[in-house]
């Protein structure tokens, strides 16, 4: 019965230790220890140790792919921020430019269509280029602005 | 936003300070902690997620930890709050107070 849990235990924190396979070593070795005394001393406060209870134990701890994700975001967490390069900063920002003259270009498409189906009912749809064309030359002032 | 991912983002910011606080009143053991946790917040499902922010708190100086041994079972990691985490504890309680009546009045969640 013990052999069959301590596999569960080995079985659990070998996934662990895949999910983290992108990990530095030492980051990954200290995890696995902290999760390795966690389940031990769960263990050995049971009365009596039942299969179902050391599944529970594993169940709590939760998915290996979600403590990898955490590990993740800690990682990122310490230094990042104020290391972060200024090309990155660049980057998002143009980023959320083009995302916003997108956004800008598909709202005047639509309203462009939106006229266009009103103003001439029945039409071909040769108004809708002509429309993209002029809300392209408003988002190129607004990038140009955004830009200053 | 999944149920998920939504609860993640909102401890994002708020965990590290219950785990402070809970360290402020006394010494915890790291599954007697971490447990106290999932049970508070409940988060039952995802304990393990909880030892890398141990681990960065334990290097930022914010917690430090000895071993003890234990009547049963392995030696037991016990954590304790340092000077510098009860200053960073004191920060935020100030600054999450000030954020939570904004919140409230905003999402409309005030109790009168």
């Amino acid at each position: 019965m013990t052999d069959r849990n301590d596999s569960l235990v080995a079985d659990y924190l070998a996934r662990v230790s895949r999910a983290t396979a992108g990990m530095s070593e030492d980051r990954r070795d200290e995890l696995v220890r902290d999760l390795l005394e966690h389940i031990e001393t769960s263990r050995a406060d049971l009365p009596a140790e039942t299969e179902a209870e050391v599944r529970g134990i594993l169940e709590r701890l939760g998915d290996p792919a979600v403590i990898a994700r955490a590990a993740a975001e800690e990682d990122g967490l310490a230094p990042r921020e104020d290391v972060e390069p200024p090309d990155a900063r660049r980057r998002r920002h143009i980023r959320l430019v083009v995302i916003i003259v997108g956004i800008i270009v598909a709202g005047a498409l639509v309203v462009g269509a939106i006229f266009f189906a009103q103003d001439n009912e029945g039409g071909s749809g040769v108004a809708l280029p002509a429309e993209g064309i002029s809300s392209n030359t408003v988002s190129k002032q607004f990038t140009a602005e955004l830009h200053g | 936003m999944s149920e998920e991912s939504s609860t993640t983002a909102l401890l994002r910011g708020t965990l590290e300070y219950c785990v402070l606080a809970l360290l402020a009143g006394q010494e915890m053991y790291s599954t007697e902690l971490v447990r106290r946790i999932s049970d508070e917040l409940q988060l039952t499902a995802s304990e393990g997620a909880m030892y890398p922010l141990l681990s960065r708190l334990r290097k930022s100086g914010r917690i430090a930890s000895d071993w003890r041994e234990s009547a049963s079972g392995p030696p037991r990691r016990y954590y304790r709050l340092t000077p510098e985490g009860e200053l960073a504890l004191n920060e935020f309680r100030a600054r999450w107070s000030a954020f939570r009546s904004g919140v409230d009045r905003i999402l409309g969640t005030e109790c009168a």
